[in-house]
């Protein structure tokens, strides 16, 4: 029966018009297509829903805690010499105390951590002047350093650079702090595979070069240089010494809470001098209060900062208000 | 939960007492004139009121004057301005006085001189709490060490009190470690407020290392428990302080989350 089926069904497919033969079956190769789409579609359709897992416990109660430092000013000043910190309204030290109180716990006889790197955070108010829902959006940012230090485990970005193809130039960008330097040499190289642009973190060029790297565009992909990235300048041998003993900076945000942010950063090991690690806070300091919008008063931008390591969990308020820029 | 259901009595204190508003009302259809000795014939429409303020009562500070040393409010002989319902109660129980300008005469002349007073208005509960303070000092246990007083202003700022340097005296005999028949016991050190009130604070010291298998075994609640002397002669100031009364000792059960567990179920 089959067989005779499937000889009818060849008979029809296989029609004679005149002397020309016509197959049927070439038109309905789409049409069995498209019917297993729909069957698939209505597969999908009728799946059957499983069912959400219901939270219980710890999790149902989860609600964001709002991060912005609770406000203490309206708590009494202190009178006294003793008194007991909690009552009364937060103390202020400047930097240079903070430094010495720190290196005080973390001395030989008490913790024995004289290397810990010292840490802090500061706090944003990201709202506008004069403005109810407009609010800053999260910035980064990659700092110099003027004193630069190196965490342990930790070593410092590999920088390659594309320069103009003068002797001079190149030397110039090595000595700046540049792994490997070059010109239209270095693009061959790249092309055929000598070089790997993904071993290094930075890549950087001169204006002029440019065009000829649109030949290792594919190659270098997200790592391309550009303007906006600060990666593209007539000033190499700046660029390659900020992005050497530059940190990088990234304000947290929360959509929950968009007129609040926040930054920790690390300024440098408790064993260096106090104006090194005064000079690396300062240059944070300037570059968060560039960013304030204009019209803001500072004491309204930076509601607080404070510093504190790992292995304590002392957390001291710094005054910030004697670095902000003139 | 017990927070969700109090919540409405603790947001409104109208559940707590009667409300104490005055409202100012106005007729919407004011009602005819009369002759004297008659009362108006008023109508329904007359009982329909506009509300031209609702101010709610606040609380408001008042002026008082101290008769005696109240604890973080003021000295005798000074006029502060508090809460209306403290300040009442500090008047009924002849603490204070009203702020009138003959009875700031009259008691700034014959203030008692044999009142307990304080330095400050602070300065008698900063006295009473340091009393009862155990302050502990955590040095290294492995590198040697000579306890200075800048060891114990961190560890004063570490247990958030603010006590200056030139504020306090070491103990006569210097300590020195790392030793272990000093660890958990007491000494003392005195700390003067306002260079007038002097305390005898209790300070432990406790060795600590930067590895974690090599720390001693934690003691829970070990400031709740009165410990050895370091030396014998100090049995004489630990008699000024306020004995520490340790807390009934109840068979451990493991950590708390569990033991709530337990009692649900059983």
């Amino acid at each position: 029966m089959l067989s005779l089926l499937s000889l009818f069904k060849t008979n029809r497919a296989v029609t004679s018009v005149g002397n020309v033969a016509i197959r049927e079956y070439a038109a309905r190769k789409g049409t069995r297509e498209r019917k297993l789409k729909l069957k698939k579609k209505r597969k999908q359709e009728t799946k059957v829903e499983v069912p959400v897992k219901k939270i219980y416990g710890r999790e149902f109660n989860l609600v964001y805690v709002k991060q912005r430092p609770f406000d203490d000013s309206h708590y009494k000043e202190p009178i006294d010499d003793v008194f007991f910190h909690p009552r009364f309204r937060s103390q202020e030290y400047s930097f240079v105390d903070v430094v010495k109180f720190h290196r005080e716990i973390h001395h030989e006889t008490v913790y024995n951590q004289p290397k810990a790197p010292l840490m802090f955070r500061v706090d944003i108010d990201m709202k506008y002047p004069n403005r109810v829902t407009k609010c800053l959006d999260p910035w980064k940012s990659l700092i110099e350093m003027k004193a630069p230090f190196l965490l342990e485990g930790t070593t410092k970005p590999t920088v390659l650079a594309f320069c103009r193809e003068n002797a001079e130039d190149i030397l110039s960008a090595e000595q700046a702090g540049a792994d490997k330097a070059g010109g239209s040499d270095l693009i061959k190289l790249v092309q055929a595979g000598e070089v790997r642009t993904s071993d290094f973190d930075y890549i950087v060029a001169h204006p002029l070069i440019v065009t000829d790297l649109a030949a290792i565009r594919g190659l270098m992909k997200k790592q391309f240089p550009t303007v906006r990235s600060r990666t593209i300048g007539t000033n190499l041998e700046e660029i390659i010494t900020t992005l050497k003993n530059g940190i990088k900076v990234r304000v947290e945000h929360s959509s929950q809470e968009p007129d609040f942010g926040y930054f920790t950063a690390c300024v440098g090991m408790l064993h260096m001098e106090t104006g090194a690690l005064e000079g690396n806070f300062q240059a944070y300091m300037q570059d968060t209060l560039k960013h304030r919008p204009t019209g803001k008063d500072p004491n309204d931008f930076l509601l607080q900062c404070h510093a504190y390591t790992e292995f304590s969990f002392e957390k001291l308020k710094i005054n910030w208000r004697d670095y902000i820029p003139k | 939960m017990w927070k969700k259901v109090f919540q409405p009595f603790i947001e409104n204190p109208a559940f707590f007492q009667p409300l104490r508003t005055t409202y100012v009302v106005k007729r919407r259809f004011p009602a005819g004139l009369v002759s004297p000795g008659r009362m108006p014939s008023l109508r329904k429409r007359h009982m329909i009121y506009e509300t031209l303020s609702d101010n709610q009562y606040k609380p408001q500070n008042i002026n008082i004057l101290l008769r005696k040393y109240v604890e973080d409010i003021g000295r005798p002989g000074e006029v502060v301005s508090i809460k209306e319902s403290k300040g009442r109660f500090l008047i009924l129980t002849k603490m204070a006085e009203y702020a009138s300008a003959e009875n700031v005469a009259r008691v700034n002349t014959s203030v008692d001189k044999d009142v307990a007073n304080f330095s400050s208005r602070y300065a008698g509960s900063t006295v009473r709490t340091l009393s009862e303070f155990v302050l502990n000092i955590s040095m290294n246990k492995e590198n040697p060490w000579t306890l200075e007083p800048w060891h114990i202003r961190s560890a004063f700022r570490k247990a958030h009190v603010h006590v200056p340097e030139n504020c306090f005296t070491m103990p006569s005999e210097p300590i020195s470690g790392p030793d272990m028949a000093l660890e958990g016991k007491e000494f003392f050190i005195t700390v003067t407020i306002n260079n007038t009130e002097k305390v005898p604070v209790r300070c432990r010291i406790h060795h600590w290392t930067t590895q974690p298998q090599d720390r001693l075994p934690p003691v829970r609640d070990h400031w709740k428990f009165p410990v050895d002397l370091i030396s014998p002669k100090d049995e004489e100031i630990a008699k000024l302080l306020p004995r520490l009364t340790p807390p009934e000792l109840v068979p451990d059960d493991g950590p708390a989350c569990l033991r709530n567990k337990r009692k649900r179920i059983g």
